[in-house]
């Protein structure tokens, strides 16, 4: 089957991101939601009442304590009597949001469309507990997993398929740490050394906790045009010119055997699979050589290195000495995560939605200080569920053909 | 050529059998769906969930139930909500061009929670003004009602009982007049009992739609979430959602052209007040129809008869492609309304095959 083909080209015009950082000196839910909107559509010199229609990312409401929580930040939003909808795919919600709102713009019933989300994660408390009870209660809550020891059985797989080692697991953190330095948006801004990562404790071996994301607040906003609502004297499009989404099976000992297309646990195959859909789209065969750049949602450091892969951007098992080279640093021959990536900020509805706009400001040359020079073809990725829903977004400077 | 449509060549209904768990009731319809279409799970390109985690009592309810609606290794998105949302997705993923077949999945099942989904629908009110009102879905039925009836008492009470009558079958007016009040100024029979039902609907490109009915529109508008803040008996918001779907479809005289109305009654009220915003009626004649009875309306029993907590509204949209396979007439109308008092409202014109 050819690759699907949207009637007509959807642009970004305007992104918004609140600084991140801890929940309890975050404004509230609402005013996150808020400001990023308005700094979206600053950034897009429109109004609210320019918008045709609104998505919200809200991932597992558990997070805020308050079930469709949709339904009262209409107000708050200036949607009363617009079109708005809500979507939920845990940590991919936000670049899932994206693609419902490119969908609404690329359907022709809709010129403009405003995107917007927030999260304040500790809100309930600790986010780990909430998540420990997203599993089976019969066959795999009780192994114990969580968001934890899902990721480090996947680590481990690969570390056995293909020797990757903490030390460079540890390469990938340092160079996040060092990124996120670099954004004034990030939640955590300190440079951390490998020797740093090795010596922090163990969350659940191999994973330590320089591996890991923060739980983070903040709001993050896109306003998406079609091509012939795009204003060029006063916007600066960034087109979307693949995007897909694939989910994999829910239950992690259903992923432990090799797949058909010889893929198992310690890889990401549905994000291959994601990614495979949205290159086409975008008419790219050779990943590696056609992307200048890559935000992907990566919550531990050792899901960058398999994402890598997934992403075409390396062989299979070969991603780990290639950062531990620099060939993914700021600098390197792709950067990946220039922003600093998840592992500097984690604002669950939104973590993917901050890819997305993170790949936007890189392909308008507005990154700022961690800026990939001449970046005109950057990939967001989400992730969400037990490693499970993967999305993939392709964000160009030139309007898709 | 004329411009590609998306088309219903699918539609899924199951009711949950004893000690079927969630997943299983969602693999039915889906299933049902696709053997409707003549598809296997293969041929889909796109999987669109309406899951409402606060009703299925998962942290993130798409990671179980995603695989049962047939996602695996393919596109999927879960629009959380509204399942008229979902349709609203699915129908615009077709339009878009980036998707040729689609499964768009609700569903409720509520038998699993003690009390209902009644209790766990309470903690989606607005937290700081309207929760420790003890505000409910039944409440804020109730107040629309309330609102609703205290516009001509004698004549709204009577409508209401007729359209229960006309929606339930082998209940009468007395029956309803005559149930236990439970809560002012509803009455039992005139508040949808939930049941267990999930329900998937097939959706496809095509440049034309020789043999199977199109979804030739759906508009969808919100309005606040307060409900003391909304006009809960002119909605405003239904009358823009109309308006979008029927502008979508062409449909011009919607009194004139529909054949059948399969509307989201979670109470008499609630079937009466969207009359005039979908062009039954004029507004003002609402309560003199519904005692008149209208048969084109909720033909196949509504949600008086039984529905399912949140995905429960999608039956309209299979009753609806259900009246359109039959070719009696051109259009046949699904309105799915979500949240307290309707505050999210879809509106779906099926279009029946030429």
């Amino acid at each position: 089957m050819s690759a699907p083909r949207p009637t007509r080209p959807v642009a970004a015009v305007g992104v918004g991101q609140t600084p991140f950082g801890p929940t309890r000196e975050a404004p509230t839910y609402v005013e996150l939601l808020q400001r990023a909107a308005a700094q979206a559509l600053e950034s897009a010199a429109l109004s609210i009442d320019d918008i045709d229609a609104i998505v919200l990312a809200l991932a597992p409401e558990s997070l805020m304590g308050v079930p469709h929580a949709e339904r009262w930040c209409v107000e708050y939003l200036g949607a009363a009597m617009k079109p708005v909808l809500r979507i939920q795919t845990g940590g991919a919600t936000g670049l899932s949001a994206v693609e419902a709102g490119y969908t609404h713009v690329a359907s022709g019933l809709y010129d403009r469309v405003l995107v917007v989300g927030a999260d304040r994660v500790r809100e309930s408390g600790d986010a780990q507990k909430i998540f420990n009870k997203i599993w089976d209660p019969f066959y795999e809550r009780g192994l114990p997993l969580t968001t934890i020891t899902m990721i480090a059985m996947s680590a481990v797989r690969y570390m056995h398929n293909f020797g990757m080692t903490e030390e460079q697991m540890a390469r990938v953190s340092q160079k996040a740490h060092h990124n996120g330095v670099l954004n004034p948006n990030a939640h955590i801004r300190r440079e951390v050394t490998i020797e740093e990562v090795l010596e922090s404790r163990y969350l659940a071996w191999p994973l330590k906790l320089l591996d890991a994301c923060p739980q983070s607040a903040g709001g993050c906003a896109v306003v998406l045009s079609s091509a012939d609502a795009v204003d060029r004297k006063s916007q600066d499009p960034a087109w979307i010119s693949g995007h897909s989404m694939a989910g994999e099976s829910y239950y992690i000992g259903d992923r432990l055997e090799l797949s058909e297309r010889g893929y198992d646990y310690g890889d990401a195959e549905a994000l291959a699979a994601a990614a495979e859909h949205a290159y086409a789209m975008a008419g790219i065969t050779d990943p590696a050589a056609q992307i200048d750049a890559v935000e992907t949602y990566a919550s531990f450091s050792p899901v960058e290195i398999h994402n890598a892969e997934a992403l075409g951007l390396a062989e299979r098992g070969t991603a780990g000495p290639m950062f531990e080279e620099g060939r993914f640093d700021l600098d390197g021959e792709i950067p990946i995560n220039p922003s600093g990536g998840v592992i500097c900020t984690n604002p669950i509805s939104v973590t993917a939605m901050v890819r997305f706009v993170e790949a936007v400001l890189q392909v308008q040359g507005k990154a700022g200080p961690h800026q990939v020079e001449g970046a005109k073809t950057v990939v967001a990725t989400g992730a969400g569920g037990s490693h499970q829903f993967f999305n993939v977004s392709v964000v160009t400077s030139e309007e898709p053909n | 050529m004329s411009a590609p449509r998306a088309v219903i060549t699918g539609i899924g209904e199951a009711a949950a059998a004893p000690d079927d768990s969630l997943e299983t009731m969602i693999f039915r319809a889906a299933t049902a769906a696709l053997t409707d279409g003549g598809r296997v799970r293969a041929d889909l390109d796109g999987i669109v969930l309406a899951a409402s985690d606060q009703t299925d009592g998962r942290a993130i309810s798409s990671m179980l139930t995603a695989g049962p609606a047939g996602a695996y290794l393919n596109d999927e998105i879960n629009v959380a909500s509204s399942p008229g949302h979902a349709l609203a997705l699915g129908y615009m993923q077709i339009l878009a061009g980036t998707h040729r077949c689609v499964l768009v999945s609700s569903w409720g099942k509520s038998s699993e929670a003690v009390g209902g989904s009644a209790p766990a629908e309470r903690l989606s009110a607005e937290p700081f003004f309207e929760r420790d009102g003890g505000l409910s879905d039944l409440g804020a039925a109730a107040m629309q009602a309330g609102v609703n009836r205290s516009r001509d008492p004698e004549r709204a009470a009577a409508a209401a009982a007729a359209v229960v009558a006309k929606n339930r079958p082998g209940t009468t007016a007395a029956e309803v007049v005559a149930s236990a009040l439970v809560a002012t100024p509803l009455h039992e029979l005139e508040v949808a009992p939930e049941v267990d039902r999930s329900f998937s609907v097939l959706l496809e490109r095509a440049a034309d739609f020789a043999g199977a009915p199109a979804l030739a529109g759906v508009g969808w508008r919100s309005d606040l979430g307060r409900v003391g803040e909304r006009d809960l008996v002119g909605l405003p918001h239904l009358t823009a959602a109309a308006a979008d779907a029927y502008a979508r479809a062409g449909v011009a005289d919607p009194g004139a052209e529909v054949g059948s109305w399969h509307l989201h009654d979670y109470t008499p009220d609630a079937e009466i007040l969207a009359y005039g915003p979908l062009g039954i009626c004029a507004a003002a004649e609402a309560f003199d129809h519904a005692l008149r009875g209208d048969d084109r309306v909720n033909p196949d029993g509504g949600s008086l008869a039984g529905v399912a907590p949140f995905g429960g509204p999608m039956r309209t949209v299979i009753e609806a492609v259900r009246r359109a396979r039959e070719g009696r007439a051109r259009f046949s109308v699904a309105q799915l309304s979500t949240g307290f008092a309707g505050q999210f409202q879809t509106v779906a014109v099926v279009e029946a095959a030429a």
